[in-house]
């Protein structure tokens, strides 16, 4: 089964969109030049039925796609790969319960349609969206199993620290635990690499938490508290040295190894190093595909791809749109 | 003849009056002008310090539209504004007037910006502080460019009474005294020559 799972990975692979095509799509002058683009790649066929281009109608597409392919993978996977990959993705239904709560702080209304909803990640966002304010939001979210400890946590660190951040950090760490669990579902082979891009995704995490402190004055204790202990490569008593540093060449000096995500936070260019981190990754898992062809890995590796083509589509379409000058928009791109 | 608004009467008490009418002008004029020279000393420098800082502004904003941008491509919309919607708190400034030669000026006493502190994560957090930022500069623009307003507004005011004065009503009043005194010294002479001749008759009918 997951050799079948593979196979039709690297058939899908094929039909991604290349960097330079990415990047041939970024210097469109307007989005109709931008679809025209568009029309020679794998979107083609969802491109006929659209009655009108904007931003948003792209950005809905391509979301459909991701979420499609999403559901694709996780149809065809074998049952105890299905079982991490849900797990995997879950950071995509963190992001949409962050959202809502994000505009539950301010009681702004909530577009439930923009949000990736996963078919097998099933969440009462209609619920949520409907709650009150942010402790009814997250005393709803307790109700769902998966999330019942961190709905406690959550409001308790709400109501001591009277911002998201915390709430965030508790959804976070609730998600690498139970990935890093999960990792005892896929084979042997495969634990490895998925483990090492978890915890290079843990540090890096952990690289945009520690140094606020020291750049936009943020408490540390609250900090500390927001740090992701015990997943990463990195120590965490190295982190807590960084909530503690007084200069950035200190802070360069203890994340050494994650030199070119951490410069460009210390010069404030977060797009830059969330790019960069994205990039890390991704390479990460482009450097070892060679020699896991026909492992599981190799699936998971093709989700990262398309996960930085939606990505970049959607960044693409919104410099078009937009018109964000693309000399600047270049570095943004995931792929590039 | 008459100066504005003034019906002029040739004597010597009117002439008194309209001199001291004059030296009181005089006196205003000194001292609109010394007013004048006070306010244009005082909008230079803080001209220059509005052009200064929004040099300053310019390129904070430039820099924070920059990652403001690349973070909304990057996050879309929607997610940019969920953040957005996040921020609590009203932008509270408080501001008392300052004199400067009469001229009532506004003055930040302070300005409380709602708080991007311990609200935001990352990758928004670097454009929440730029922008926090930049409402404190546009605080200090909005501050100094109505002083220099209120001063400019007073400078043309003044300017525009000091050469009213200048040009218009003390000439005016200048040669209203010289009418005046004209009027008043032929009609001095006048009487002279009349009494010379009333003199030279009585001495003729004395003689007779």
């Amino acid at each position: 089964m997951s050799t079948y799972l593979v196979v039709r990975c690297h058939a899908r692979m094929r039909k991604l969109i290349r960097p330079e095509e990415m990047k041939r799509l970024l210097r469109s002058e307007s989005l109709e030049e931008l679809v025209e683009g568009l029309s020679r790649t794998e979107y083609r066929l969802l491109l006929k039925d659209l009655k009108h281009v904007d931003v948003d109608v792209l950005y809905r597409l391509y979301t459909d796609v991701f979420r499609s392919r999403l559901e694709w993978l996780y149809r065809n996977s074998p049952e105890r790969f299905k079982d991490f990959l849900a797990e995997y993705c879950r950071r995509f239904e963190i992001e949409n319960i962050m959202q809502v709560l994000r505009r539950k702080v301010t009681g702004s209304p909530v577009d439930i349609g923009r949000l990736v909803r996963l078919s097998f990640l099933p969440m009462d966002y209609k619920a949520l969206s409907e709650a009150p304010g942010v402790s009814e939001c997250l005393e709803l979210l307790g109700k769902t199993p998966t999330y019942r400890k961190a709905s406690v946590e959550s409001r308790e660190l709400y109501e001591r620290y009277g911002t998201l951040l915390p709430v965030e950090a508790v959804l976070k760490k609730l998600y690498y635990t139970s990935v890093s669990k999960a990792l005892s579902l896929l084979p042997r082979q495969d634990r490895k690499l998925v483990g090492e891009v978890l915890a290079v995704s843990v540090d890096i995490e952990n690289c945009f938490t520690s140094v606020a402190s020291l750049l936009y004055g943020y408490s540390p204790p609250l900090v500390r508290e927001m740090l992701i202990r015990g997943l990463g490569k990195i120590s965490s008593t190295v982190f807590l040295r960084v909530v503690d540093a007084s200069s950035t060449s200190e802070v360069l000096e203890l994340l050494a190894p994650y030199r070119d995500v951490v410069e460009a936070i210390l010069e404030g260019r977060e797009e830059v190093a969330y790019v960069r981190s994205r990039r890390m990754i991704r390479d990460l898992l482009l450097s070892r595909s060679v020699e896991r062809t026909m492992d599981l890995s190799y699936a998971l590796m093709y989700m990262e791809l398309f996960e930085d083509e939606w990505r970049d589509l959607c960044f693409v379409t919104y410099a078009v749109g937009y018109n964000i000058p693309r000399e600047d928009a270049v570095n943004c791109l995931i792929c590039a | 003849m008459a100066v504005v608004g003034l019906r002029v009467r040739p004597t010597k008490g009117f002439l008194l009056e309209l001199k001291d009418v004059l030296e009181t002008i005089r006196e205003g004029y000194k001292l609109l002008s010394t007013k004048r020279d006070e306010l244009t000393s005082r909008l230079k420098p803080l001209i220059d310090e509005l052009a200064k800082i929004r040099s300053e502004a310019m390129v904070e904003i430039e820099e924070a539209l920059c990652s403001f941008r690349a973070i909304y491509g990057m996050l879309g919309p929607d997610v940019v504004d969920a953040y957005a919607a996040m921020n609590r708190g009203l932008l509270e400034v408080h501001v008392v007037p300052l004199s400067i030669m009469g001229v009532h000026t506004p003055m930040l006493r302070s300005a409380e910006i709602p708080s991007v502190k311990d609200k935001f994560g990352p990758p928004v957090r670097s454009v929440a502080t730029k922008l926090g930022r930049i409402v404190q500069s546009f605080l200090k623009i909005v501050e100094l460019e109505s002083r220099a307003e209120a001063i400019a507004l007073d400078l043309e005011r003044t300017n525009r009474i000091v050469n009213a004065l200048e040009k218009i009503i003390i000439p005016e009043l200048e040669e209203t005294i010289r009418y005046i005194e004209d009027v008043l010294e032929e009609e001095s002479l006048e009487e002279f020559v009349r009494l010379k001749k009333i003199r030279a008759l009585l001495e003729r009918r004395g003689g007779t």
